[in-house]
């Protein structure tokens, strides 16, 4: 089985400073300090690839990411947990970049390349979108399954029966023939973490490097127009004091509310 | 100028639609209060007939029932290939869905087909002029990314909550009921259950939630001896594993368990 892992380099939220007032435009969002990571539902994904490789042990994972030279740094983790190989699309760094132009250039990469399956994070972190995936399955033509937690290919030869939770607390457990195209959730299997050594050899891992401009033209159908603060629908309430006299005040909240 | 024609799409299981769905209408009537809008539904699965008189009698909205038999389970895929011929016919200016996981897996595939743009987790509408500008959260909900797609058609899932009817009572208006041609699909469902474990959001009377102020991992514990102390107390399953992909995964995905 050959597997395609999307993933994203997405500055991580919590070093991320939100102030008061919106930024004037989508350049200035990123401020110093802010650090870089893999977008966590694709490491969920890069971890379900790696248990179906456990039961297909013919199986090759390849990575890819769109962006400038620091997304790299994502591919190499991703070998480091144990993908056979990084594809590298260089794409100049944009805040906003348009879904269906991120779809149509792994799409484009993806058609020459006869996967079997292309597994994407359920969304980005920071745009939550959740758009890519569906997109490339789109211009592929493929089944597309968004949301899902539990992969298996028990069922039958080029059948996967994925599991997602749906709304309303409940499960939704679905068959689908290769190829296709599953975003997914976090779910059963945390993602493993690297060891020091395998980082060290994916750091020498030649990877494949492709320019956005010999894949696909840009197609931006949607643009993002403005940044502002979301509507404040209501004030939390700050209790001040001690920690015994901040308990006697929560419960007397709680009574008050009739919570307890 | 002709009037925006926006398709509003309804899944039905036997005559039933999620409740939320009359949220819809109320984006398309934020539309009309600054330009003229035709607005129709399409309602898809079983018995859509009942559930497009309905949702027409709430709404005063003409609908359209594409009737598929309760046995045809409804996939993404099966909807995708159901729906995209009609709306290639009706080629609507705008065309909104629920934000469902089952939505999710086809919305993309039809702005595609209808060279349309699309936005996912819709939360508001804004005119900037003539022009709808369509908000929704980005940087887990800091901020708010308001989007325009120009002249283009546009592909929305709308989240359940954030748009409201006035409830006044309308005229119902014409249902029309077609039987689509189901194709083969290389997608099935093979079940849908209740959770053995789980039980919905919606459905508790208190939730105790928690974020980044509780400081680590360590301290979720607190959580659960707080939530103690409420009636039918729920204490979340994987609520570790949330801690880990941010907030957004309870409050978009929700998890609550009972123990």
């Amino acid at each position: 089985m050959r597997i395609l892992v999307c993933i994203k380099r997405v500055p991580d939220l919590e070093s991320m400073t939100f102030p008061d007032t919106p930024p004037q435009s989508p350049s200035d969002i990123i401020c110093e300090g802010t650090t870089w990571r893999m977008n966590r539902y694709d490491e969920y994904a890069i971890e379900a690839a790696l248990q179906l490789r456990e039961t297909h042990s013919a199986s090759r994972i390849d990575a890819l990411t769109v962006g400038d030279e620091d997304a790299v740094e994502v591919l190499r983790r991703a070998i480091g947990m144990g993908v056979d190989h990084g594809v590298h699309i260089q794409q100049p760094p944009e805040m906003f970049p348009s879904p269906f132009t991120i779809g149509k250039l792994i799409a484009a990469y993806a058609r020459e390349q006869a996967y079997d399956l292309i597994l994407c994070g359920v969304m980005s972190e920071d745009l939550m979108q959740g758009l890519v995936g569906p997109v490339i399955a789109g211009l592929l033509k493929w089944p597309c399954l968004t949301a899902i937690h539990t992969v298996n290919d028990q069922a039958r030869a080029g059948v996967l029966r994925c599991e997602r939770e749906i709304e309303g607390g409940r499960q939704e457990v679905l068959e689908v023939e290769l190829p296709a195209l599953l975003t997914i959730q976090s779910g059963i299997h945390t993602p493993r973490y690297p060891a020091l050594s395998k980082l060290l050899r994916a750091n020498k891992y030649p990877l494949e490097v492709l320019p956005a401009a010999s894949l696909a033209t840009p197609t931006g159908r949607q643009r993002v127009s403005a940044i502002t603060l979301p509507e404040r629908v209501r004030a939390g309430v700050m209790i001040e004091g001690t920690a015994e006299s901040k308990a006697r005040q929560l419960a007397k909240l709680f009574h008050a509310k009739g919570l307890c | 100028m002709p009037a925006r024609k926006v398709a509003i799409i309804a899944e039905a299981e036997r005559g039933r639609t999620p409740s939320a769905i009359v949220d819809l209408a109320a984006l398309a009537a934020k539309l009309a209060e600054n330009e003229s809008v035709e607005v129709r539904w399409l309602v898809v699965g079983s018995n859509a007939a009942d559930a497009g008189a309905e949702l027409s009698g709430h709404t005063g909205y003409p609908a359209v029932a594409l009737e598929i038999p309760s046995e045809v389970s409804l996939t993404g895929e099966l909807l995708f290939e159901v729906l995209h011929p009609f709306l290639m016919d009706m080629r609507p200016d705008v065309i909104a869905f629920l934000h469902t996981s089952r939505s999710q897996d086809y919305v993309a595939a039809l702005a595609l087909t209808l060279d349309a743009a699309c936005i996912t987790g819709v939360q508001a509408l804004v005119m900037q002029g003539d022009a709808p500008v369509f908000q929704r959260a980005v940087f887990g909900g800091k901020w708010v990314a308001g989007i325009q797609t120009d002249d283009r058609p546009v592909v929305l899932t709308v989240l359940p909550g954030y748009f409201k009817t006035d409830g006044t009572v309308k005229e119902r208006g014409e249902v029309e009921t077609k039987r689509p041609s189901l194709p083969a699909t290389r997608t099935r469902l093979i079940e849908t259950r209740e959770s053995e474990t789980e039980a919905a959001l919606t459905q508790a009377q208190t939730i105790v939630a928690a974020g980044r102020g509780i400081g680590s991992e360590d301290n979720l514990d607190t959580i659960g001896r707080l939530s103690a102390i409420f009636p039918n107390q729920r204490w979340p399953d994987r609520v570790s594993s949330a801690m880990r992909v941010g907030c957004h995964t309870i409050a978009r995905w929700g998890l609550p368990v009972p123990r």
